[in-house]
């Protein structure tokens, strides 16, 4: 499900960056055709608009019906309840995710399309925390108590929580400074900015802040460093990514000092540059969320108690 | 089955709300500034007017509308094609999308707006956060033309702009959009057409301090009634004579006022001559003859205390007498939708970058015919064109790299 998501997303963020939101006007069908039945000479020759957008809705389907059977098969091969509850919890995302796709084209409403852009990353944040749940080595593990000794497993578990409820402000955020309304003031855009670039510092603030935390917890969670690490190093990414996205589209930031060689700058818009790199930052934002959702679940087990004990690779 | 109200129960929520026709706003600020220059205060039904006169002519966002049928002399008489293609302007209009096979509309909406504004004023939702800001397109004034200070740019002048863009300022290069041939005359027409309905809207808005304060500037009612009469009422013939006509024309002239940027015959000088072509262009420069000094500076490196404003900011602070500094006065405009005054940035040469073309030819038009709006004058009158292509030797000189491409990505 994470591995098929994650290019749902990114082709999702495609569809913005090349405004194919309505490259095809009607839902569930396209252009009049069953979803599965649309010519494939056509999409596969046709503008290239439409091809992302029924690819997109393609893949999206796809998804969904992986969802399912990953409903059907924990209900049946797990014996966890709560496992069960969960996996329906992200077939309702996937479903709601879908339906919000539909009435965005539909009502040809562009505001729908920031909900749909936010609810995905979501239903991808749940994908990746439920590899972890479904690992049969992280299962295998002692499950979390409050003792001394694990203590510091707690602290990344909080860290990793408000961390990941930043990345989601964050991400909020993004998606509402990608589908503003046109008659929007520039008061309020600026406000978004501002906010925005603030909750990108604190993202990286607590990016590390994980890393320091995950090192303390190595006795009894080895395996939250590498995680901590990739976390750090997807973070200060798309910083860099965010930065990059607004040059490329805007140009040189007006509150920054103009560096001689941005003098000459011109975006050029619908480049391959600019569409790679906004929808590269739309898609690692997604990632992040997953990431922090995998160290989360994560710190709900350690290591059992007998010394000796080898720290297995998870997940 | 329960699934069913909770789904319905969302979608009406999410829905809710959200639609929202989008409209063009009044020019509050104008409005505020001949209330304040005149004295009165128009009523609510004056105000009304105005806009239901533009809506008459120009329709709105989602259905533009362009009086040709008004217009006497049409493409058959004069041979040239028509200022404004209606069925391009439409397909710039309105929402965005495309159709099966790859056409696109809603260009304007996709591309511009969300600098621009809904309504050319310059206000999109990025205005805030660029300098300088976005051009408001409603008083018709343009930077980089090939036309005299004063006039109308010509829908090539606008094209050169949307398919180079501004270097510096965030202004793209819609260069990549020539891949669909109508796409970039669309947005230009869009422009204009943006501009012509801004132009007249200020002329209404003006005809409003000549009013009583019981006098309507059209009666609505037969205006409501004017598509079904024939022929069209005086009111409208009236309407359009003295608000629409002159605009549209400005508009039309502007190609027979162009200037095409002229082949420097200096061009191959030999090092000594060239020297002295620079020698000659820096004491211009420096002189009061030439007065570049007082803004860019005696090295090009505007280095200058000068405190001005463009004249999209003058426009309604300094051209009504008001001034800048009266913080609760400037307010009240700010409330209205204006932007913050920002003071002027004359260009610093020695940074290596013009915004309004690097050639020779298009260095040769901004000094002569100045750069307006921005501060930069016309040439003076005193200097002849050698003069000119003095100084432009002497403004290349100043930075290897102002004949150096663009960057772009």
């Amino acid at each position: 499900m994470a591995l098929i998501t994650f290019p749902l997303i990114w082709v999702g963020g495609l569809v913005t960056t090349y405004d194919a939101g309505m490259a095809v006007p009607d839902w569930p069908g396209t252009y009049g055709y069953n979803l599965f039945l649309y010519p494939l000479s056509t999409w596969w020759s046709g503008p290239w608009d439409l091809f992302i957008e029924h690819g997109h809705r393609l893949l999206g389907a796809l998804v969904g019906v992986v969802t399912i059977v990953f409903v059907i098969v924990t209900y049946y091969q797990d014996d966890r309840r709560w496992m069960t509850r969960l996996a329906l919890l992200a077939l309702l995302l996937v479903i709601l995710q879908g339906s919000l796709g539909g009435i965005r084209v539909l009502a040809f409403e562009t505001q729908v399309a920031k909900v749909h852009g936010c609810i995905g990353p979501a239903f991808f944040a749940s994908c990746c925390s439920l590899v972890v749940l479904t690992s049969p080595r992280w299962r295998s593990l002692t499950l979390f108590s409050d003792t001394e000794t694990n203590r510091p497993v707690l602290a990344v578990r909080r860290v990793a929580f408000i961390t990941l409820a930043l990345a989601y402000i964050q991400l909020i955020l993004g998606a509402n400074l990608r589908h503003f309304a046109v008659d929007m003031s520039p008061a309020a855009f600026r406000s978004l900015v501002i906010f925005h670039v603030v909750v990108a510092f604190l993202v990286v603030l607590h990016a590390f802040i994980i890393l320091y935390t995950a090192h303390r917890a190595k006795a009894v969670a080895p395996w939250l460093g590498i995680w901590a690490i990739l976390i750090v190093l997807l973070v200060v990414t798309q910083f860099f990514f965010g930065v990059g996205t607004w040059i490329v589209k805007y140009g040189w930031p007006a509150i920054l000092p103009v560096p001689l060689m941005a003098e000459g700058y011109v975006p050029v818009a619908k480049s391959f540059v600019q569409a790679n790199i906004v929808t590269a930052h739309v898609a690692i934002g997604s990632m992040l969320l997953g990431l922090l959702a995998i160290l989360y679940a994560l710190t709900w087990r350690v290591l059992p108690e007998s010394s000796g004990a080898e720290s297995p690779e998870l997940v | 089955m329960q699934r069913k109200p909770l789904f319905l129960l969302l979608v009406s929520l999410v829905v809710m709300g959200c639609s929202r026709t989008p409209q063009f706003q009044p020019n509050l600020v104008e409005i505020e500034k001949q209330e304040y220059v005149s004295g009165w205060q128009f009523t609510l039904e004056q105000k009304q007017d105005v806009q239901a006169i533009l809506q008459f002519f120009f329709g709105t966002p989602d259905d533009p509308k362009f009086p040709n049928e008004y217009l006497e002399a049409g493409a058959d008489q004069t041979g040239h094609e028509p200022l404004i293609d209606v069925a391009l302007l439409k397909r710039a209009a309105g929402p965005v999308y495309s159709d099966e096979q790859g056409k696109s509309f809603g260009f304007y909406r996709e591309h511009c707006a969300m600098c621009h504004g809904l309504s050319g004023d310059g206000k999109g939702p990025l205005a805030a956060t660029l300098r300088p800001y976005p051009r408001d397109f409603r008083l018709g004034k343009f930077k980089y033309k090939s036309t005299p200070f004063g006039d109308a740019p010509t829908k090539d002048d606008l094209t050169h702009v949307v398919r180079r863009g501004i270097p510096g300022v965030g202004m793209p290069s819609f260069e990549l959009l020539q891949r669909e041939e109508d796409e970039i005359r669309a947005l230009v027409q869009y422009v204009v057409y943006l501009s012509i309905r801004g132009r007249v809207e200020r002329r209404l808005i003006y005809m409003l301090t000549e009013l009583d304060e019981d006098e309507r500037l059209w009666n609505v009612d037969r205006l409501e009634q004017a598509e079904s009469l024939s022929p069209e009422p005086d009111d409208i013939r009236f309407a359009f004579e003295n608000f629409v006509e002159p605009e549209i024309e400005r508009f039309e002239d502007a190609p027979f006022r162009s200037m095409s940027p002229p082949v420097n015959p200096y061009h191959k000088l030999p090092p000594v001559e060239l020297a002295a072509k620079i020698k000659h262009g820096q004491t211009l420069f420096q002189s009061r003859k030439g007065g570049c000094h007082l803004c860019h500076g005696n090295d090009g490196s505007r280095d200058s205390d000068l405190e001005n404003y463009d004249a999209w900011t003058m426009d309604w602070t300094l051209d009504a007498n008001i001034d800048i500094n009266d913080e609760p006065l400037i307010g009240r405009f700010l409330k209205l939708g204006a932007l913050p005054p920002v003071t002027l940035q004359p260009r610093d040469f020695q940074r290596g970058t013009v915004r309004g073309g690097a050639t020779d030819g298009e260095l040769f038009i901004r000094i002569k015919n100045g750069i307006e709006g921005s501060g930069m004058p016309p040439a003076p009158a005193s200097l002849t064109d050698d003069d000119i292509w003095s100084l432009v030797a002497f403004v290349r000189s100043l930075a290897d790299s102002i004949d150096r491409p663009t960057a772009s990505l």
